[in-house]
């Protein structure tokens, strides 16, 4: 027989113990209310059922397996007629009960038995909280006899079996937690004030009124705390015993934050629980549109991740011992985070490496493309132009147009020199901007160049200082090339996180040929960290390059 | 004498085209470094307008579109330095009569110019053999004047997300494992401040026209 076969006879098991104890208990309760004495048959056979119920519920089987003696041994008790058989096999069977939902069992066969404890508790605790203030010295007896009582005990009777039913047939299903904790809250304040009301009674009658308003506070908080613990008591214990195996089983550092975010939802019973290394979320179990609480995971003294959980269902937050299951996970957990961390570090240093050497290639790729190969195409069409004049005998023009070549190539070759300047390692130029500009933009002239750069000993940080150079070289040659300019002055300034770079010149002013070379190209720069870039008219003549950087916003900083 | 206008960044490729046009008989009658002086050119009203793709503010196929409207008697040349089919489709996509690469013998931009002038249209022999239809959907990579702050490489990643691609398809078709894809989605959402793979959709789309 197939595995899902015998579940299902298994199942049907357990469905017909719960159905025998329904009947049984119609026939009983049909009795009790009539005010007439059930037959003691119909008494024997709904013990029976009971304990047939308490034996196989709700999975079908009698586990352990010596519950079958402890059945059989209750059950020839009952039909000897000791009634005491059914009372001790009943807490006996109740008890494991309780073992079973805190061993090994599936969602569903826990969340089931939550139901049945669902029924058992509010009964239990009006039977035992009844009987027990009833038979106290001097208590009220009577109310054993009462009408209320009577009707009561049936619906007592009642409240198990049909539990029992709607654990069979909900599973984990249903809002089982919350029930369990607030039935179980209720019912054990009742009965343990009740308790206190009725020995206060007893021992000193003048004050019972006085000791039961007392003990509301304190009863309350015990049975919150039975409550709390029967809802959520499979307990921390088991996934963190079973954390470091599965730490040590993982085959990749990307398995450990989910594994360690399932570990903490699953040791709170919370519904959403998230683990993160700084903003990154290394793992996240459940919805993550939930308010978390987070606790740190600390090595070394140093933090290397954030635990973080939801309060359970109905809680406003996580309770201190919920704060310490998190600490314990976080000791578990910490040196294997902290090899998550390192690891999701390395990947992005690679990463950046990565991106960073294509943005090298990037703009070598465009100094080539989009400089030095229209310069080159231009060349080509003036030789051509030179070609034509000579083949019709225009010599002078092909005189200007030589001349007009050799410049041309001149500008070219220069631009060569920079590129290949700009591909020297780095290492070998000097490490403040000043210097290294004074020595990038030499002493060619006219212009003369003056250079300030605010504060003097500036240094830029790595990502953004060649950019910084680059765009004051482009702006400088185009000043010297086709601004026709005697003066150039070149400030470089700091504010805050700008880097502010002006260009200055006396010369003809914007919007005419030769102006637009490079500008394209310091936008891009400028884009690249947030920036902007204009050339301008200067008021009384020349032109005023301003372009600006944003440091420590880089965009893979 | 075929009358030329040019709209061109690049100062030496600007005066050899002059030198060049000049020579063979044609006049430069009006030129612009930019989209934004193109009215010049406008008013002159040349027979053809000779138009770089890569401009500093902005890309010579907004030329195109405005110049068809304003001079629909003119007859529009790219002349770029991008060799690639789907550039030439975009660029004839957006009105342009001829499209060719700035690196062609100077005999064929001379003949090109000619040609659609007399009513032609041209595609450069480097670019013809790669040309794609005309408003090809397939995959593609936005310029870098679209996309400053990128690298090439996210540049074209990009351009297969705009296009609705999943990572381990980008992941394939770029050569590349899901893990670094994964990485410049995420390093290019950054740099575009954008929330999701949907926006980034809609920025290319708003950016580059598609």
């Amino acid at each position: 027989m197939s595995a899902g076969g015998r579940a299902g006879s298994l199942t049907g098991v357990a469905w017909t113990a719960v159905v025998a104890v329904l009947v049984s208990t119609a026939a009983v309760s049909t009795s009790l209310l009539t005010g007439t004495t059930p037959p003691a048959w119909v008494v024997t056979v709904s013990m029976l059922a009971w304990l047939a119920l308490l034996a196989v519920y709700p999975s079908g089987a009698l586990r352990p397996r010596w519950a079958a003696a402890l059945g059989i041994a209750c059950a020839a008790g009952i039909l000897l007629g000791w009634p005491a058989a059914f009372i001790a096999g009943f807490a006996a069977l109740a008890a494991l009960q309780v073992w079973r939902f805190q061993s090994r069992s599936s969602v569903a066969e826990r969340q089931a038995i939550k139901w049945l404890l669902l029924g058992l508790v509010p009964a239990l605790g009006l039977f035992l909280g009844v009987g027990a203030v009833a038979a106290l010295p001097g208590g009220p007896a009577w109310v054993l006899h009462h009408p209320v009582y009577t009707v009561l005990s049936v619906a007592g009777m009642w409240v198990v079996p049909v539990a029992a039913a709607v654990g069979l047939a909900l599973g984990d299903r249903g809002p089982v937690d919350e029930l369990v904790r607030w039935v179980v809250t209720a019912v054990s304040t009742t009965v343990l004030v009740a308790l206190a009301h009725g020995i206060a009674h007893a021992v000193v009658p003048g004050w019972s009124t006085v000791v039961a308003c007392a003990s509301v506070l304190p009863a309350s908080w015990l049975a919150h705390r039975m409550a709390t613990r029967m809802a959520y008591s499979r307990g921390p214990q088991q996934p963190l015993r079973a954390l470091p195996l599965l730490l040590a089983g993982t085959t990749g550092a990307e398995e450990v934050g989910p594994l360690v975010a399932r570990t903490v939802r699953d040791a709170l019973a919370s519904p959403a629980s998230l683990v993160r290394v700084g903003p990154h979320v290394l793992g996240s179990s459940g919805g993550t549109d939930l308010p978390l609480f987070e606790v740190p995971v600390l090595l070394h003294r140093d933090e290397v991740a954030v635990l973080a959980a939801a309060a359970r269902p109905g809680e406003t937050s996580l309770s201190r011992r919920d704060r310490d299951v998190l600490a314990a996970i976080a000791v578990v957990a910490a040196p294997a985070l902290a090899g998550a961390r390192s690891a999701r570090a390395a990947a992005e240093a690679h990463h950046r490496a990565e991106t960073a050497r294509d943005r090298e290639r990037d703009r070598l790729h465009a100094d080539l493309h989009d400089e030095l190969g229209p310069a080159l195409s231009g060349l080509s069409l003036t030789a051509a132009a030179i070609s034509s004049r000579l083949a019709s005998d225009d010599t002078v023009t092909a005189g200007r147009l030589v001349e007009e070549l050799r410049g041309g190539i001149g500008h070219t070759a220069t631009r060569v020199r920079e590129i290949a300047y700009d591909l020297r390692p780095t290492i070998v130029e000097p490490a403040r901007l000043a210097p290294l500009l004074r020595q990038r933009l030499g002493t060619e002239g006219p212009p003369a160049i003056t250079l300030q750069v605010e504060p003097c000993d500036l240094t830029l940080p790595d990502a953004v200082q060649p950019d910084v150079v680059r765009v004051v070289l482009e702006a400088v040659t185009n000043v010297r090339r086709h601004a026709d300019a005697l003066h150039c002055t070149v400030q470089v300034t700091l504010d805050g996180e700008e880097v502010r770079v002006v260009v200055d010149d006396d010369g003809i002013g914007p919007g005419t040929t030769g102006s637009g070379i490079g500008l394209s190209s310091i936008a891009a720069r400028t884009a690249t960290f947030h920036g902007t870039s204009s050339l301008l008219a200067r008021p009384g003549g020349g032109s005023r390059l301003t372009a600006t950087f944003t440091t420590g916003t880089e965009r893979h900083s | 004498m075929i009358s030329v206008g040019v709209v061109e960044d690049h100062p030496l490729f600007r005066d050899g085209l002059r030198n060049l046009l000049a020579a063979e008989g044609m006049e430069v009658v009006a030129e612009s470094l930019d989209v934004s002086g193109i009215d010049v050119v406008v008013a002159a009203a040349p027979d053809v307008v000779v138009i770089d793709l890569a401009l500093p503010d902005g890309t010579g196929l907004d030329v195109v579109r405005r110049l068809r409207t304003e001079l629909p008697s003119s007859r529009l040349l790219v002349l770029t330095m991008s060799a690639d089919g789907a550039t030439a489709s975009r660029s004839l996509a957006a009105g342009a009569h001829g499209h060719l690469v700035k690196d062609a013998d100077p005999a064929e931009v001379v003949a090109a110019i000619r040609s659609v002038a007399a009513g032609s249209v041209v595609v450069g022999a480097s670019v013809a053999g790669r040309l794609r239809g005309i408003g090809d959907t397939t995959a593609f990579t936005p310029a870098a004047e679209a996309f400053p702050s990128l690298t090439l490489r996210e540049r074209q990643v990009l351009g297969l997300v705009a296009d609705g691609w999943a990572n381990p398809r980008i992941a394939t078709e770029l050569g590349l494992s899901d893990k670094t894809v994964a990485n410049y989605v995420s390093s290019i959402l950054s740099a575009l401040h954008a929330r999701d793979r949907e926006a980034l959709a809609v920025l290319v789309r708003e950016k580059v026209g598609r």
